[in-house]
């Protein structure tokens, strides 16, 4: 007996030397992670980072156009690509992590406001360098959106700004710039998730625990911070004033130039509850709505999953309900849009307190002893 | 009584544990900082939670708190090799439970048993054998110690798992497999036997074994008839949480240092047995044993021992003092041994009023907070009550002379929904934080 109590000892000591917090991933009879996420890649994300990169192309090719011979028309038609880009990317905007955090997709492209002040000094210095931090808010959708409409009061006003200016040629190389940035990195991402490209697609499909690093853990948890200081505080609360002691910032909406506001905002919203359900370009799938269903996730009496839905579909409703242009509305008419911040609330304590609770799924990987 | 616990045994048993313990400890302080939570954990953050009636404590910046670990993987070593060892444990303890009192956020109970055990190592005659003490002071060699000296480290030991086993002794652990029936479903991915934790009956076998295993362990450690099975339910019992929940290194501690209540004779021999290795390096040194002589302070040690469990034998029923369900207020929570008993889940709004202009906003947790400090104080009102007091300071510091937060917070408990967690209405500058009841927590309707 001794010995075999000497030989367990040692055993413990090898292990405990060895130890490692290493998770695995697997399938589980009951819930098959596995199909979702594979599901998840092939019907939602690689669909959506697709068109994105479509569109952004398009909008490279329409700005390159607008730049060779800036007039009206090409004014106007650079200004539908920017529409369609930028809606392309609400659909794209709430996977910031793998391929997209490795390239700071989402801060890269769309860090609202854009710093006009800096913007147009860097046209008039011709210098700039768009890989710092400090620079995120001088290229992106925001900086072309605020070349495309706010340079000037009238449509003639800002081909002029492109023709006839003293910068006018600088301006045009900062805008080919800006498109340029845009399309490498949407490509780079597009690219990485691709079969053909690096197949991140694969790594996000084996990766299929619960744990932290697993594609659950990363998509759960990336999904209520998106909704928690995108959906709910960067396009509604700030320019309402949720978090500048009540009072209203109009100039900090996103597309306050284009005046896309609320339309970016109701496409952002109904992507996500698209991916919640699994809705995607191969109709309805497996996605979080049928594994919490599944695992019979509950919500006071009724089940998780139908709360969520709900709670996403009111705020669609409220979101959608906001008058455009947003930048006046949080000034001369705030209540619809506070009803559509309450209702993004709900839906932030649902995603981020209930749904990463009855998926198990943590936010770091700290040690933990249950609560 | 008095006998039993001055009789001389084996120092043995003390000898090997300073040794496991020390290199647990070794082990336990490099990995935190090899896995880089000194900078997420006592760096990064902007602010700390301090304990009720401790903040004093304070963090000592990136350099500072370096240096402590530092000094706290060192004073392990020390202890393991028995060298200084009065001083290596003071320093050990004072640094261990200084770190763990910076911020309540990283409560693990087991962070509050080390703090324990390294305060009764201080008190213990350890280095007396097979140590680099004796190599360098012969006369301090013993052969025997009184029992008390190996005793108090088993019944600490006991204490913690008969507690636990209290605390599973609860409708929704018993009665529900509240929160195995949660948490065993994602781990299906473990070889073999993986399928078996979508079967609800498994997470009803878990959780009635869980506190048999707790409430029968320490007793069925004290036996010597039952003590080979016993540990060898120690290790399956541990490597299986182990394997299951991310519980760091307690399910190693526990299995170490459950290693004292094996015989004396085991434990000479395995001195023995590395005896024989060391005179081979020609680094062991024989040296005759001299008689334990117990001093006069030891009457006063035994004495304080005494207290020592005594408080802690008391401290987790604090909870029936407090009106309302336990794992919903947790008042009385802490420091009881409540290990791995519930899935907890909230979100906090603080909503921020100007009462001079009237205008109203909101404040997040996470401007301020890390990730682990948000998720901790969205569930526990003693955290949220110092987070509004913290934003009220941020305010006034912004010019807002008496400022006003509210915390509009929700709370899910094992899984059944999310629900209003303290009064709205309350403005939390007003309310201090103390013993008494929290009267600003909602009760928890089902």
């Amino acid at each position: 007996m001794k010995k075999l109590l000497s030989a367990i000892l040692l055993i413990n000591l090898i292990v405990v030397t060895s130890c490692s917090d290493d998770e695995t991933g697997g399938s589980t009879p009951g819930f098959d992670r596995k199909a979702m996420l594979e599901d998840l890649a092939g019907n939602v994300i690689l669909p959506a980072y697709d068109t994105l990169n479509k569109e952004v192309i398009a909008l490279d090719e329409a700005l390159n156009a607008f730049i060779t011979s800036p007039d009206l028309s090409s004014l106007a038609a650079s200004r539908n690509a920017f529409e369609q880009a930028y809606h392309a990317w609400q659909r794209a905007s709430f996977w910031e992590f793998g391929p997209a955090f490795d390239v700071l997709l989402m801060s890269s492209v769309n860090s609202f406001p854009a710093d006009y002040i800096s913007i147009n000094s860097n046209i008039s210095s011709g210098t700039y360098d768009f890989n710092t931090l400090s620079g995120q808010d001088e290229k992106g959708f925001p900086a072309v959106g605020y070349l495309l409409y706010g340079i000037a009061d009238t449509d003639q006003g800002i081909v002029d700004m492109f023709t006839t200016d003293a910068d006018a040629a600088n301006r045009k190389d900062y805008l080919k710039a800006v498109a340029a940035d845009m399309r490498s990195r949407v490509s780079e991402v597009a690219t990485a998730w691709s079969a053909s490209g690096g197949d991140y697609r694969s790594v996000f499909i084996n990766s299929d625990g619960t744990d932290v690093g697993s594609s659950v853990g990363l998509m759960v948890n990336e999904l209520n911070k998106f909704v928690e200081r995108e959906a709910r505080d960067a396009k509604i609360g700030i320019p309402l004033g949720k978090r500048s002691q009540g009072i209203p910032i109009p100039g900090e909406v996103e597309a306050g130039y284009s005046n896309l506001s609320i339309s970016l905002a109701s496409e952002n919203l109904e992507a996500l509850y698209n991916f919640y359900m699994g809705i995607g370009v191969e109709g309805d799938k497996i996605s979080f709505y049928d594994y919490l269903t599944t695992i019979n996730a509950q919500y006071n009496g009724g089940l998780l999953s139908d709360a969520i839905k709900q709670q996403f579909e009111s705020a669609m409703k409220e979101v959608g309900e906001i008058p455009t242009p947003y930048q006046e509305t949080v000034e001369s008419n705030p209540t619809p849009a506070d009803e559509a911040y309450t209702e993004l609330q709900k839906l932030v304590v649902l995603l981020k307190a209930d749904m990463p609770s009855a998926l198990g799924v943590l936010i770091t990987y700290q040690d933990n002893d249950g609560d | 009584m008095r006998d039993l616990i001055y009789k001389p045994i084996s120092i043995a048993p003390l000898v090997v544990f300073r040794v496991l313990f020390g290199f647990i400890m070794f082990v336990s302080v490099m990995r935190f900082m090899l896995n880089g939570w000194v900078d997420s954990q006592y760096v990064m953050p902007r602010f700390f939670f301090s304990y009720y009636g401790f903040e004093w404590i304070k963090p000592l910046g990136e350099t500072g708190i370096y240096v402590i670990f530092i000094v706290m993987a060192i004073a392990a070593l020390c202890v393991m090799a028995g060298a200084f060892y009065r001083i290596s444990a003071t320093v050990f303890f004072l640094a261990f439970t200084y770190v763990e009192l910076i911020d309540k956020t990283n409560y693990l109970n087991h962070y509050y048993f080390v703090s324990l055990v390294s305060l009764v190592m201080i008190f213990l005659p350890a280095h007396r054998h097979f140590s680099l003490d004796v190599w360098r002071k012969p006369a301090l060699y013993v052969r025997e110690v009184p029992y008390w000296c190996v005793l108090i480290i088993q019944l600490q030991l006991a204490l913690v798992y008969f507690y636990a086993g209290v605390a599973k002794l609860n409708y929704d652990w018993l009665m529900e497999a509240l929160p195995l029936r949660m948490w065993l479903p994602p781990n299906a991915h473990v070889p073999v036997v993986g399928f078996l934790f979508e079967e609800v009956w498994v997470a009803y076998f878990f959780s009635w074994f869980g506190a048999v295993y707790d409430l029968s362990i320490p007793f069925l450690l004290f036996y010597k008839r039952t003590r080979p099975y016993a540990y060898v339910a120690v290790i399956a019992f541990h490597i299986l949480t182990w394997l299951l929940f991310p519980i760091g290194m307690f399910p190693f501690i526990m299995i170490l240092a459950t290693t004292i209540f094996f015989s004396p004779d085991f434990h000479q021999g395995l001195i023995k047995k590395i005896t024989v290795v060391l005179q081979r390096l020609r680094v062991y040194r024989d040296v005759a044993p001299q008689k334990y002589v117990a001093s006069a302070a030891s009457r006063w040690v035994v004495g304080f021992f005494a207290c020592f469990l005594l408080v802690q034998v008391i401290l987790p029923w604090r909870f029936t003092l407090y009106p309302g369900k336990l794992f919903w207020t947790e008042q009385g929570y802490r420091f009881s041994w409540r290990v791995m008993l519930m899935e907890k889940a909230g979100y906090v709004i603080f909503h921020i009023k100007d009462p001079e202009t009237g205008r109203q906003w909101e404040a997040y947790a996470h401007e301020y907070l890390t990730p682990m400090q948000e998720k901790q104080m969205s569930t526990q009102p003693d955290m949220i009550l110092q987070y509004a007091h913290f934003l009220e300071q941020e305010y006034i510091k912004q010019g807002i002379r008496d400022p006003e937060v509210r915390a509009e917070a929700y709370v899910t408990l094992n899984g059944s929904g999310s629900r209003l967690f303290i009064d709205p209405e309350v403005d939390l500058t007003k309310e201090q934080d103390g013993f008494g009841h929290k009267k600003w927590i909602l009760s928890y309707k089902n």
